[in-house]
């Protein structure tokens, strides 16, 4: 077992297999060998690992990923590739966007690679086919752009 | 609610992987940090005739009524294929090409002199490329729609650093290349590893083919789209020895395999029956290629197959390849099942243990509108769980054309 603790103190005990998903806490588990010592993590609160350690329990048996769906595969397999997400990962993800990118911002600061693709696929879901002003919308962006820095890059899209 | 600014740009980078080219554009005129984070995405492909708009399907009917219109476009885009390919930021970004040419057999026919300039224009954005297309260091993947090769062509990509991938899809571009290949006798493209695709027409092109392998000694992959008019019976060249021992992965028709398989080292097959035909002739040269690749000892561990599944294919494949562990049947469109199907349910069959499969399976998929969910119903889990029971490396099983795929997890089987 391996004790973890969360920015505003809370403590977790959490099986080895588990918490070596992240691979921040694999290393750390490295450095320090065998002891009871507990692995303080700053940057994720209790109410996000929570979320983190329902994944991480929920995908332990999981093999590795896979290489057969990149690179030499046909148009077909990738298709069927890029439309396989288990109904599991879809309610799980199925939460407010500030939660998202806090399960983001940890996944990535705790190195757990499947976590952070699926939350950044959930992401691009969340975008996907909306215009320039729904996405400013979306993330409260300002339109940051000069006139002149706007047109060179409609030009630039333009030309791709 | 975070600000993108909170986000780590690999974040966000990471995000944008997935989305389209509309949605890259849009992003990018939302702010600075939005077009920085996609401009690797929207530049990664480039498409030379996507410039060229208004040009329906390149008819060559159409090039005939309108060489003005033609002649202008090709002008304004090998200014742009020069001003793209000499800028260091973007020459730096594009990792693909897709270069579409146009059918030129209208206008030569009728021989109509104003042709003369556009045909002029057309050559000076093959010039272009040529010229330009060696500064596209990271270029990956290069798509050549209706061009012929050319001599200087083949030069410039064998000086590509990065090219994998080479997509040639019009089968007199493999004539063309017959013709190079004796003046360029000792030209290599050796960097290309992974796969080439093309259609291929008739037996003589067979021998262009076969050339296009031996310049490419590397190769790990190779991919043939369309069908050879040919009959099995007929002499057909073959790969010389020599030639890719790498190969790993066929993906061609059946009346290929022959030619290229010998000798080779083929893990993963994917032989693709032409569904026009008609389908026990389907399954009858689907397994000559399958009796083929077991006589000449390949180490299969993957097996894709288009075609109805009958009976003493899954025999063979069962026998035969007992090393598989992804077996694949794939049956696009609305084909109605095979008789025996047709009336009992085909899960049924196989979790009887009525047809066999590899005896290490692990991922078996069934694409066919006649295996999808509605059509199994409820009983489903059950004949999966029989399946299971047989074979227990089983952890993957797909149904219907792009219906469920079902995971053996936490001992049970989880539809995703």
């Amino acid at each position: 077992m391996v004790i973890l603790i969360t920015s505003d103190n809370v403590k977790y005990v959490v099986e080895k297999d588990v918490a070596e998903l992240s691979v921040l806490v694999k290393n750390m588990l490295e450095d320090i060998g065998p002891s009871d010592e507990p692995i303080p993590l700053h940057n994720v609160t209790s109410t996000v690992f929570n979320k983190v350690l329902e994944y991480c329990i929920y995908h332990r048996n999981d093999p590795p990923p896979s290489d057969d769906d990149e690179g030499c595969a046909s148009p077909l397999h990738k298709y069927l590739a890029s439309h396989i997400c288990s109904e599991w990962d879809q309610r799980f993800f199925d939460v407010d966007q500030a939660l998202l990118f806090d399960i983001i911002l940890a996944a990535n600061y705790l190195d757990i690679k499947t976590l952070l693709d699926d939350a950044c696929k959930a992401v691009a879901h969340l975008i996907q086919g909306k215009s320039t002003e729904e996405i400013r919308g979306i993330f409260n962006i300002v339109n940051d752009f000069t006139p002149e820095e706007e047109a060179r890059v409609k030009k630039e899209n333009v030309s791709s | 609610m975070k600000l993108p600014d909170d986000v780590p740009t690999e974040v966000w980078e990471t995000c944008f992987t997935s989305c389209s080219r509309e949605t890259l554009f849009s992003l990018s005129l939302t702010c600075r940090l939005f077009r920085d984070a996609t401009r690797q995405f929207r530049f990664k492909s480039i498409s030379v005739m996507r410039w060229l708009k208004d040009i329906p399907d390149f008819d060559a009917d159409w090039v005939v009524d309108n060489p003005d219109a033609l002649d202008s476009k090709f002008r304004d885009a090998f200014k742009r294929v020069k001003g793209l390919f000499t800028d260091p930021r973007f020459s730096a970004l594009v990792r693909s090409l897709e270069v579409t040419g146009v059918a030129f057999a209208g206008a030569v026919k009728k021989r109509k002199p104003q042709y003369a300039n556009f045909i002029r224009a057309y050559e000076m954005v093959l010039y272009g490329l040529y010229l330009y297309l060696p500064n596209i260091t990271l270029l990956d993947t290069i798509v050549l729609n209706e061009l012929d090769f050319h001599k200087d062509l083949l030069e410039s990509l064998a000086r590509l650093p990065a090219l994998t991938h080479l997509v040639v899809s019009h089968s007199s571009q493999l004539e063309r290349l017959l013709f190079i290949s004796v003046q360029l006798p000792k030209l290599r493209i050796t960097r290309l590893k992974v796969s080439l695709s093309t259609h291929i027409r008739s037996s003589i092109k067979v021998d262009g083919l076969c050339r296009l392998l031996e310049l490419c000694p590397d190769l790990q992959e190779l991919e043939v789209v369309d069908h050879p008019m040919f009959s099995l019976l007929s002499n057909r060249p073959k790969l010389p020895a020599a030639a890719c021992p790498n190969l790993h992965t066929l993906m061609c028709p059946p009346e290929l395999v022959e030619s290229i398989v010998s000798g080779r080292p083929i893990r993963r097959a994917e032989i693709r029956a032409d569904f026009e035909g008609v389908d026990y002739m389907n399954a009858e040269i689907i397994m000559y290629s399958l009796k083929v690749l077991h006589a000449n000892g390949v180490p299969l561990q993957e097996l894709t197959l288009t075609c109805h599944p009958f009976g003493h294919v899954f025999q063979f494949v069962a026998e035969c390849f007992p090393r598989v562990r992804k077996f694949e049947i794939f049956q696009p469109g609305e084909q109605v099942a095979p008789v025996r199907i047709g009336r009992t349910n085909v899960w049924e069959i196989l979790s009887q243990g009525g047809y066999p499969l590899p005896p290490a399976i692990e991922h078996f998929v069934l694409g066919a509108e006649w295996s999808s969910d509605e059509q199994i119903g409820q009983r489903q889990e059950s004949m999966l769980i029989a399946l299971k029971a047989q074979y227990p490396a089983l952890r993957r099983v797909s149904t219907g054309l792009d219906g469920t795929h079902w995971v053996w997890r936490h001992n049970c089987w989880e539809a995703v």
